[in-house]
């Protein structure tokens, strides 16, 4: 348990840091959102109706499907695109899927290799997608429950304003639906942006998104 | 490799890799709890609460007709608080209010505490407290694209 604890504490202490972050933002949110219910004799949410209402939900949701859109993105095009000094980014001439050598599959895998890595066929095929392809699916599934509680959560404000709630697919095309997206889209897409620029010439020791403190700043693609 | 021979050779891996393969199970029981979390809240339209709405909205119309004192509980406390601060006593005010004559069968739309009922003649808006649906805004007229509905009796 210990030794598991130690290996794994990177994912740990980020998990305990998320469910801090969540149920901040669970309390806070029911605060705001019973303030303005308050304020227009409205009936309030306790915390476990906030928590499962569409107005929690997509506040969530918004967050996340853009999550994972950056980590779609950044995985898949540092496949093909480069950037010069980062080492966010491959080495300038190993643009492309690499060879087979190169990514131990088939005939160059080793023991200790996955079992579809060796296996050949579709499944390598498919294992060698397969960090794009859940990243993508994740993404996809919580840019639709974005769709769906944020319809809920808009029709309900709708309400509370007598006016009109909207079907899915007027929400699907709504400026709520869509400025929620891009608001995350932008900054998600801004840190990745950082990251690589900022990385080709400012240091961190010791961490492994960081060149060697001495590193120059044209090394592409090396990390600690 | 077959797939018998791919998938019996999990016994013959090295102890590191089995060990390896029990401590990412936890891990990814990790990432699956925000997707639960994350479903919960979900639909938001209670199903339920649907025909509580309907009923609530047909209670006030048939009350609005004889029985203005049970339509005034009816309402909801914003709404009731300013139809007193504009007309007087709500059992008394609430008959000047010329609400239309409405009845079922009513369709109502819920989101949350929120919703709203067609009924036969009327339009009305209720949200639901700790006593159940009351009615927010009713005497409702559509006013077009983008704009509040025009309601004879309404909250603040």
């Amino acid at each position: 348990m210990t030794r598991f604890v130690k290996e794994s504490s990177l994912t740990l202490v980020f998990f305990v840091l998320l469910l801090a972050a969540l149920v901040g933002q669970a309390f806070t949110g029911q605060a705001f959102y019973n303030e303005s219910a308050t304020a227009a004799s409205l009936p309030t949410l306790s915390i476990g109706e906030y928590v499962t209402s569409s107005q929690f939900t997509v506040d969530v949701a918004e967050n996340w499907q853009s999550e994972y859109l950056q980590f779609l993105l950044f995985i898949l095009l540092t496949v093909w695109l480069v950037q010069k000094g980062s080492p966010e980014s491959k080495p300038l001439d190993s643009v492309g899927r690499e060879s087979d050598e190169d990514q131990k599959v088939g005939a160059h895998a080793t023991d200790a290799s996955p079992a579809w890595a060796k296996a050949g066929g579709w499944r390598t095929r498919l294992y060698s997608r397969s960090l794009g392809l859940v990243m993508g699916a994740i993404f996809v599934l919580s840019w639709l429950a974005q769709l769906i509680a944020g319809r809920s959560a808009y029709d309900a404000d709708q309400l509370q304003n007598l006016q009109e709630p909207l079907s899915l697919g007027e929400y699907l095309v709504a400026p709520d639906f869509w400025n929620r997206t891009f608001q995350n889209w932008q900054s998600e897409l801004l840190a990745v942006a950082s990251m690589v620029v900022l990385s080709i010439y400012l240091r961190e020791r010791g961490s492994p998104e960081s060149k060697p403190v001495g590193e120059s700043h044209i090394s592409t693609g090396v990390e600690n | 490799m077959s797939d018998e021979e791919i998938w019996s050779s999990a016994d013959a891996r090295p102890r590191a890799t089995n060990d390896a393969r029990r401590a990412r199970r936890p891990l990814l029981g990790l990432l699956l709890l925000p997707v639960v979390l994350l479903l919960a809240g979900c639909s938001g339209q209670g199903g339920a609460e649907s025909q509580n709405a309907v009923d609530a909205a047909l209670r006030f119309a048939t009350a609005v007709q004889g029985d203005a004192g049970t339509a005034c509980d009816l309402l909801a406390p914003g709404t009731r608080q300013e139809l007193e601060d504009q007309d007087g006593p709500c059992p008394t005010a609430l008959p000047d209010q010329n609400l239309p004559r409405a009845s079922g069968p009513g369709e109502a739309e819920v989101y949350g505490k929120d919703a709203i009922v067609r009924l036969s003649g009327d339009t009305i808006f209720l949200a639901r407290f700790d006593e159940g649906w009351r009615v927010t805004a009713a005497g409702c007229v559509d006013a077009g694209k983008d704009k509040p509905y025009s309601c004879s009796v309404k909250g603040n």
